[in-house]
């Protein structure tokens, strides 16, 4: 199966998540845009590699979109909207990084690990912090939190994307490395696939908006 | 060659590291402040709940008991000239006296007003002599004179002591309960034993369904004491329990 067409299992949690949208809160909302950010991501990248051989620049661009947004998303669910200084921080941090490495240094048209590296990190170290706060403070069945699938998702998602890089950046050294890192680059499509199946399962545990069965008059 | 797969492995090496560091901290930071949520949220409850019963005690002898003696006065003043009708007057006067009498009891069920007027030692002092005068068992209380602790923790001292009396009354069949109170180094220490039956404290441990122990547990976690329960089949139980002032 072609590289594209494992990309578009991105669309089953995409298409539970616009069937549900109106019912959900917005967070979440943005969580299921994020899915049409990846799908439109998968399909400018196979065409991008069909008219120009090569995916890198959207790729880059898709990178600061995905880390921006995702710091949203926090700032959304809690954790950076009390920590105000930290979100602005992160937002700005790392696009400055991102402006240095693609296009002070020009690394736009190439595959650089730096700025993924930080990205992955960071953003871990915010779905486990996350994750820690669910496991305690969640007096119901974690397993059909949505949240708490989410979070594990990316977890598992960013890590693999921290190895990923590290692998890409030892590739060319031995035949070995280049063995190894070919074996986790490959991996990495496949893992998307897991990673997929599991927001479809989060997008369906959602929990809807509470609908007021009733409202008050306004007193004059 | 050699160090960039140096480099890469240990800059990966490092990542994963400060990756377990931040989730074992911030477990223990979010598991802190869920337990500390948790003990606020009890002592609220508790609180709450003592504020009631302070109002139902008080509200019983200041309102509803003046009425009763008034009723009593008001009937005991009718001039009667039958002798049925008499009797009739003389029973509801008994009756009064004795809703006045149960009601009394309630209200100091309730809250004893000794604690509220003249503190904690009075209150036991008041509250082991009713115990005594009632034959059911001994209780022998060694108290130091001064106790220096805030009023908002004597009720939960009292109530302590007054669970482990119900508990030894409940169910050690005991004929002697020894309570010792003492204050030590900013700590409220309090020591119990009985001669009674004892029991297997782990297997009451798994099968208790009664609440006496848990809320000894309760009331001492929340003043962030300690409580330790000895005890053995046959050899009596004893309680000791630490709580900083």
């Amino acid at each position: 199966m072609s590289n594209y067409l494992k990309g578009l299992v991105v669309l089953i949690p995409l298409i539970i998540g616009l069937i549900r949208f109106r019912k959900i809160d917005r967070s979440y909302q943005l969580f299921v845009l994020l899915m049409l950010l990846y799908l439109v991501n998968e399909s400018i990248t196979h065409v991008s590699g069909k008219l120009f051989g090569t995916n890198t620049v959207n790729f880059n661009i898709f990178s600061l979109i995905e880390g921006l947004y995702i710091f949203y998303l926090f700032h959304l669910w809690g954790f950076l909207k009390k920590q105000k200084n930290l979100f602005i921080l992160l937002q700005v941090g790392i696009a400055l990084l991102w402006i240095i490495e693609n296009l002070v240094f020009f690394k736009i048209t190439e595959f650089s690990p730096y700025y993924r590296l930080v990205y992955s990190f960071f953003i871990v170290l915010l779905f486990v912090n996350q994750l820690n706060f669910l496991i305690i403070h969640d007096s119901k069945s974690l397993l059909k939190n949505a949240q708490f699938i989410i979070c594990i998702a990316f977890l598992i998602l960013f890590m693999y994307q921290i190895l990923y890089e590290v692998a890409y950046y030892i590739r060319e050294e031995t035949p070995d490395t280049k063995a190894f890192s070919k074996k986790v680059i490959t991996l990495f499509v496949d893992l998307n696939i897991f990673i997929n199946l599991l927001f479809g399962i989060a997008v369906f545990f959602i929990p809807e908006k509470e609908k007021l069965p009733f409202t008050l008059e306004k007193l004059d | 060659m050699v160090d960039k797969i140096l480099y890469g492995t240990i800059v990966f090496a490092v990542l994963i590291a400060i990756i377990i560091l931040v989730f074992i901290i911030s477990i223990l930071r979010y598991h802190r402040r869920y337990v500390r949520l948790q003990k606020e949220r009890i002592f609220a409850e508790i609180t709450m709940q003592e504020n009631e019963r302070r109002r139902i005690a008080n509200d019983l002898h200041d309102s509803i008991g003046p009425m009763l003696s008034s009723v009593k006065l008001n009937i005991n003043s009718i001039e009667v000239k039958d002798s049925v009708d008499e009797e009739i007057v003389q029973k509801a006067g008994r009756h009064l006296d004795d809703i006045i009498k149960n009601m009394r009891q309630i209200s100091h069920n309730l809250l004893p007003n000794t604690l509220e007027r003249k503190g904690l030692i009075e209150a036991l002092k008041e509250f082991t002599d009713s115990i005594n005068d009632s034959k059911h068992i001994k209780i022998h209380l060694q108290l130091v004179h001064e106790l220096s602790i805030g009023k908002e923790k004597e009720i939960h001292l009292f109530r302590i002591i007054q669970e482990i009396v119900q508990n030894t009354l409940k169910h050690a069949k005991a004929k002697n309960l020894q309570i010792g109170i003492g204050q030590e180094n900013e700590h409220v220490l309090i020591l119990t034993m009985d001669d009674g039956v004892g029991f297997d404290t782990e297997t009451a441990k798994d099968k208790s369904t009664g609440l006496g122990m848990k809320s000894l547990e309760t009331r001492t976690e929340i003043l962030n004491g300690k409580l330790v329960l000895e005890s053995k089949p046959g050899k009596g139980t004893n309680y000791f329990i630490k709580i900083p002032i």
